[in-house]
């Protein structure tokens, strides 16, 4: 047993969970390059796309350019965590006690099983066997360390140096102190902010927080920097928590028709779990671990746990909800009735120590009270209503930001937001950009002086000098204009497009963006 | 709260605010403020950004607009004309930048670069649609009212909407302590506290077939019942170096910002024949 008291636990960490998903569910040919993006990053390479230079984190620009051939995936949570379940299960029949943190991610508390398989060593050796067994080949580590956090550094590790990295009992500290903190900011113990000032003020490696004194530490960097200093020393205090776990929240709703859609189930998650979380809040505590159940009407049960160091909000939550549900729904012979009751339990909780709150760069006030607007207007409008920006990158002004409904989106998360930065793309209509994207492109006509229409050419050039501009009926002249900007999209695809761009500036002081495709012209954008 | 009473007395503004108290040039508050006073009100550590403030802070190029310092909570305004939405994102985004959060009721076709330009930080913006299901007026108007509950800066589009109705929404506008801007094509349907029209515009960087959109000059006429004289200004919406608003004497050729290469190649798109 670990001599700091601290629980033994064991991380899988299954490389590129994205691609391995995405083939398991035949969006992507195995062995093809690939990589995945979530908004405008990419969040995982397969071997091939990665031996041509495409990396983790990099934009869609740079990785597009690194591997022009390589198949984009864009990520799918839902598919993710349908592809991890028989993991869940594998490992499930060896060690009942687990918790899944992500997909392609578990941790389990391993002191019974070990004792049961002959010890640590044997017990990692046989959990490699089953997991490799159940993924087919898929990259993956296994680390085992006091603590969480040690044990999902280790765990990554292990994905690059081997199929495992044992930290013995009471080494976690000698095992972080060497480390760069980047790696607590990959297990997620840290914001880029934080690492960002840590890094400026030369603190780069986990021994260098540890030697700060603590005092210092919480004057500069708040509670938030004092746990991850804590954490650095090895002293991974959550399992110390003195919360009474009999004292911890926990909602349920039964239903009284059995539900048979999993959305509906969900969208009754969200109400329980903004209760939760405000039961949590009112008390100054933030959920890191959650376990939701559910029952058929034939009392088959599902129950899972789910772990996350930053502290779960609601939405977090739900889309928690949403993948266990789907996963459940979607395994074979699991269910065979409809769902009559939902739960969701605070099984770990943590003092909200201002790891969120404004002073080290969080939230306030307004942004509560606009979260929870929004939260009544998704109630009221529905849930296609109330919709935020996301970067998706394009040519076209219309194109470079798409709208996406509020319910996927962790509104105070900005690290998980793609918010853009701007950068034009190369051939890109460049500033000022239009502030009208017309819904539904009016049609326009373009004249020369004689009153013929203007085309563009092949060769990207206008047929005449565009004069008059018909819309409604309405002639107005034209004082200025300027391209035409020809633009060919999806040039490597059989349904690729051709068209052009025109700026014009009219004499009733309108200046708009036309486009023209198939002798046809519209209106795409307004300067107004 | 106390510094800011205590300087507004001192700056003569055309204008009293009716509800009691003069407000304060937001320029001038940063700049006569007594040291540690906005730290207090939370505007730099974002604690509840802008409680307490009764104005929201506008760009300084518009200051001639606004003598009362800015957008004052609770009234209503509409941004018309040939470059009315674009100023309309303008003058919202310092507020936005400062921690408020903006909702942009019914209007889909609103560009989301063109709020970035407007350095309205996307990460506050949502964008509800509250006539998904039919336009019905007095549902329209309880769910803006829903807005108005969450949202410190809320952009409405302009319609037709019973007096009543319009009256109770202005009410509520008025008790929730928003600033409403109506982005409106022309005069505005809705009737509202003041009225800015930017028009007159004249666009620099493109000719005939050469160059590019770069920069407007436009002239913005306030008008309306809170303004009991014509107050105008003349603009740069946008400035050409990118920047999306500046005073009209900001110039092109002062600025290092812009040279001839930005203008684009000229007469390169001329046509072929």
């Amino acid at each position: 047993m670990a001599t700091s008291g601290l629980t033994r636990v064991l991380t899988l960490h299954c490389a590129d969970w994205p691609i391995v998903a995405a083939i398991d569910c035949g969006a992507l040919a195995a062995d093809s390059p690939a990589f995945v993006l979530e908004g405008e990053r990419v969040v995982a390479v397969d071997p091939a796309a990665r031996s041509a230079g495409v990396r983790l984190g990099q934009r869609r620009r740079a990785a597009r350019r690194a591997a022009p051939e390589a198949t984009v995936l864009t990520r799918d949570h839902l598919a993710e965590s349908r592809a991890f379940e028989p993991v869940v299960q594998a490992v499930g029949e060896l060690c009942p006690r687990l918790e899944v943190l992500d997909a392609g991610r578990l941790a389990l508390d391993i002191r019974g099983p070990a004792r049961h398989f002959g010890g640590e060593t044997a017990f990692v050796a046989h959990l490699g066997d089953i997991v490799s067994e159940v993924t087919r080949g898929a990259r993956f580590g296994v680390g085992l360390a006091d603590g969480r956090v040690a044990s999902a550094i280790a765990s990554r590790m292990a994905v690059r140096g081997g199929p495992s990295v044992i930290v013995p009992a009471g080494g976690s500290p000698t095992f972080l102190a060497p480390l760069g903190l980047g790696w607590f900011r990959a297990v997620g113990e840290v914001d880029a902010e934080t690492l960002d000032l840590l890094h400026r003020l030369g603190i780069r490696t986990a021994a260098d927080l540890a030697a700060l004194d603590d005092a210092d530490v919480l004057t500069r960097f708040g509670p938030a920097g004092m746990r991850l200093q804590a954490v650095a020393r090895g002293d991974d205090h959550r399992r110390l928590s003195t919360v009474d776990p009999a004292r911890l929240p926990e909602v349920a709703r039964a239903f009284d028709d059995p539900v048979t859609i999993v959305s509906t189930v969900v969208f009754t998650a969200r109400h329980l779990a903004e209760d939760l979380v405000a039961t949590l809040a009112s008390t100054g505590m933030v959920c890191t671990r959650l376990t939701v159940a559910a029952e058929t009407e034939h009392s088959e049960r599902s129950e899972r746990h789910w772990y996350r160091a930053e502290g779960l909000s609601a939405a977090a939550m739900v889309e928690r909800v949403r993948w266990q549900l789907d996963a459940w729904v979607g395994d074979a012979g699991a269910v065979s009735a409809g769902i009559t009751s939902v739960a969701l339990i605070v099984s770990e909780a943590r003092p909200d120590d201002g790891a969120q709150i404004g002073l080290w760069g969080g939230r306030t006030a307004a942004d509560e009270t606009a979260v929870r607007a929004v939260a009544r207007l998704v109630a009221m409008c529905g849930e296609d209503a109330v919709r935020v920006p996301v970067w998706v990158g394009g040519r076209v002004p219309g194109q470079r930001y798409a709208w996406t409904p509020v319910a996927g989106v962790d509104l105070l998360d900005d690290g998980a937001r793609a918010l853009g930065d701007g950068a034009p793309w190369s051939g890109s209509i460049t500033r000022p950009a239009p502030a009208t994207l017309p819904v539904d492109p009016p049609s326009v006509e373009v004249l020369d002086d004689e009153g013929s229409p203007v085309v563009v050419t092949g060769r990207g050039e206008v047929t005449a000098e565009p004069a008059q501009v018909v819309t409604d009926g309405r002639c107005a002249r034209v004082v200025a204009w300027a391209g035409p900007w020809p633009i060919v999209e999806r040039w490597w695809e059989q349904r690729r497009r051709r068209l052009a761009h025109l700026q014009v500036v009219l004499d009733d002081g309108r200046a708009l963006l036309l486009s023209v495709e198939r002798r046809r012209w519209t209106v795409v954008a307004r300067h107004d | 709260m106390d510094g800011i009473t205590e300087i507004s007395t001192d700056i003569s503004t055309d204008i009293a605010d009716d509800a009691g108290g003069l407000d304060v040039r937001r320029g001038a508050v940063d700049r006569r403020r007594p040291p540690g006073s906005l730290a207090a009100a939370g505007v730099r550590h974002g604690v509840g950004p802008l409680t307490g403030e009764r104005v929201l802070p506008v760009p300084g190029a518009v200051a001639p607009l606004f003598p009362e310092g800015g957008l004052v909570r609770g009234r209503t305004l509409a941004c018309a004309g040939h470059a009315g939405r674009s100023l309309g994102l303008a003058l919202v985004a310092p507020a936005i930048a400062a921690g408020a959060w903006l909702a942009v009721v019914d209007l889909d076709d609103l560009g989301a670069e063109a709020m970035t330009e407007a350095e309205v930080p996307l990460r506050r913006v949502v964008r509800i649609g509250v006539s998904g299901d039919g336009p019905d007026p007095a549902r329209w108007a309880e769910r803006v009212g829903a807005v108005l509950d969450g949202f410190e800066v809320v952009l409405l589009p302009d319609r037709r909407l019973p007096e009543g109705l319009w009256r109770r929404l202005v009410q509520r506008v008025r008790s929730s302590g928003a600033v409403v801007v109506v982005l409106a094509a022309s005069e505005p349907a809705l009737s509202v506290d003041s009225v800015l029209t930017a028009g007159g515009s004249a666009w620099v960087g493109i000719g005939p077939g050469a160059g590019r959109l770069l920069g407007r000059r436009v002239e913005v006429v306030r008008d309306g019942r809170r303004s009991p004289r014509r107050l105008a200004t003349r603009l740069w919406l946008p400035h050409p170096s990118g920047r999306p608003l500046a005073a009209a004497d900001a110039g092109v050729d002062t600025g290092a910002d812009i040279d001839i290469d930005v203008m684009g190649p000229v007469g390169r798109w001329r046509r072929a024949v």
